[in-house]
């Protein structure tokens, strides 16, 4: 209540001159006392661009001192009031130019936004001395200055903008992207563990192959051992011939023997490993499927019969 | 729903419609884009202007108040040929009679005429941002 009442005195010791609502409903409704009546407004008086520009000056000196200590925000703050307080399209402009500098400075939005706002009032009145609904003894800027007037502040509404456009790349720029150097990681799901146990497997497959073989040497030399023996109890044969055709006998066994202890060794450690490899390998290899899904390049293998002429055997073909 | 009460639903439905507080503006449709909130006395001319005489004949009788809000957009406020303000302009007091009204928005015009005010009324008007 006694604000109000300050208020009203004010609105009654002020010169009679226009005072603009202010923008925000907020400070309009605080400011609604301090309006002073529209009929007087016309009975203002004249207001002249000499004037004007004798009044503006000073503002203008006290923005320029606040300037030069860097303190951009507080000759905005400045301007911005005294132009309010006179309609003054000149400083609404120096108060955007302000704002521009201290949004610049600080990187602020709403420096910027203030910047534009206060520009846009300036070109507003600008504009306005030009209608001809203008009050003719309401002029605040000499007419041959107008129209550069109105170039100042469309540009710096125009590099206000940019001046924002400028802030909200900066901040919503994605992080670098790291360079991928190399070669590609390979996923960890499983497929070395897939691809050498299936070796393993194949090289135990071989050993039971080698294993096979020694026991069909081992079982042909028996045969022809026991031949031999039968042979000589026919008496077809003699002692010495026996004895000889017994050792080389004797070689073929042994050497059987030696092709199924190895194969028995190379097969059991070989399928083991391999196995064992196998089953940790597609396990990882689930698991991997459930935490990232898909399964377009996972690893295969294939083991098919291979049948020749002269040869057979087992193929191996995959993708680890 | 049963036959006997649907009657009733509907009633209280009409009754809550007519009842129901309207918008007070539930977009301006106006071609000067301009538009007056109904009120006796008041009176909106687009496009007419007052003469040098006009604007300076003195005024009788208890001023009015004038409000200003912008739809969609933003502008300044221009009564009699001086600014009166950044829309919204809240409870301007103006003396009652025929005032030059324009509102603009840089080069763009929104609204421009004769707006009357009566004596001691409050006159609200909305202008329509194209």
């Amino acid at each position: 209540m006694h604000t109000r009442l300050l208020a009203a005195a004010i609105a009654v010791a002020l010169p009679l001159a226009p005072v603009p609502a202010a923008a925000a409903p907020i400070a309009a409704s605080l400011t609604a006392p301090l309006v002073a009546p529209l009929s007087l407004l016309a009975d203002a008086g004249t207001v002249t661009p000499a004037q004007a520009s004798g009044a503006r000056k000073p503002v203008q000196d006290r923005a320029q001192g606040l300037l030069k200590a860097g303190n951009p925000d507080s000759a905005a703050e400045l301007l911005a009031e005294e132009a309010s307080k006179r309609s003054d399209p000149v400083l609404h402009l120096d108060a955007a130019d302000a704002y521009k500098t201290a949004g610049v400075k600080n990187k602020s939005k709403a420096d910027l936004t203030s910047g534009i706002e206060e520009a846009k009032i300036g070109l507003d009145i600008l504009y306005f001395l030009q209608d001809p609904r203008c009050d003719p003894d309401w002029q605040l800027v000499d007419s041959s200055e107008v129209s550069a007037e109105i170039r100042r502040g469309e540009k710096l509404v125009e590099d206000s903008e940019k001046a924002i456009t400028d802030l909200d790349t900066k901040v919503e720029a994605p992080p670098p992207v790291e360079e991928d150097k190399g070669r590609k990681k390979a996923p960890r799901d499983g497929r070395g563990y897939i691809a050498v146990g299936s070796l393993l497997t194949l090289v135990g497959v071989g050993g039971l192959g080698i294993m096979g073989a020694g026991l069909a040497t081992g079982a042909s030399a028996q045969k022809d051992i026991d031949t031999l023996a039968d042979s000589l109890k026919n008496g077809t044969i003699m002692q010495a011939q026996f004895d000889a055709e017994k050792t080389a006998i004797d070689d073929k066994g042994k050497r059987g023997n030696v092709l199924t202890y190895a194969g028995i060794g190379v097969g059991a450690v070989g399928l083991a490993a391999g196995i064992a490899l196998l089953v940790v390998g597609i396990k990882k290899r689930k698991q991997y499927r459930a935490e990232h899904g898909g399964a377009s390049d996972s690893p295969s293998a294939m083991l098919l019969p291979a049948l020749g002429r002269d040869s057979a055997g087992l193929v191996l073909s995959g993708r680890f | 729903m049963s036959l006997r009460t649907l009657p009733l639903c509907l009633a209280s439905a009409l009754a809550a419609a007519v009842l129901a507080p309207s918008p007070a503006h539930a977009g301006c449709t106006d071609l000067s884009g301009l538009c007056l909130e109904p009120i006796k006395g008041g009176k909106w001319e687009p496009d007419a202007s007052l003469s040098g005489k006009q604007l300076k004949a003195k005024r009788k009788g208890a001023p009015g108040k004038l409000s200003v809000t912008i739809e969609d957009g933003r502008g300044s406020v221009f009564v009699d040929g001086r600014l009166a303000g950044t829309a919204p302009v809240a409870n301007l007091t103006l003396g009652p009679g025929k005032h030059d009204l324009q509102v603009r928005d840089g080069q763009k015009i929104l609204a421009e005429g004769v707006l009357t005010i009566p004596k001691g009324a409050s006159v609200r008007v909305v202008v329509r941002h194209p």
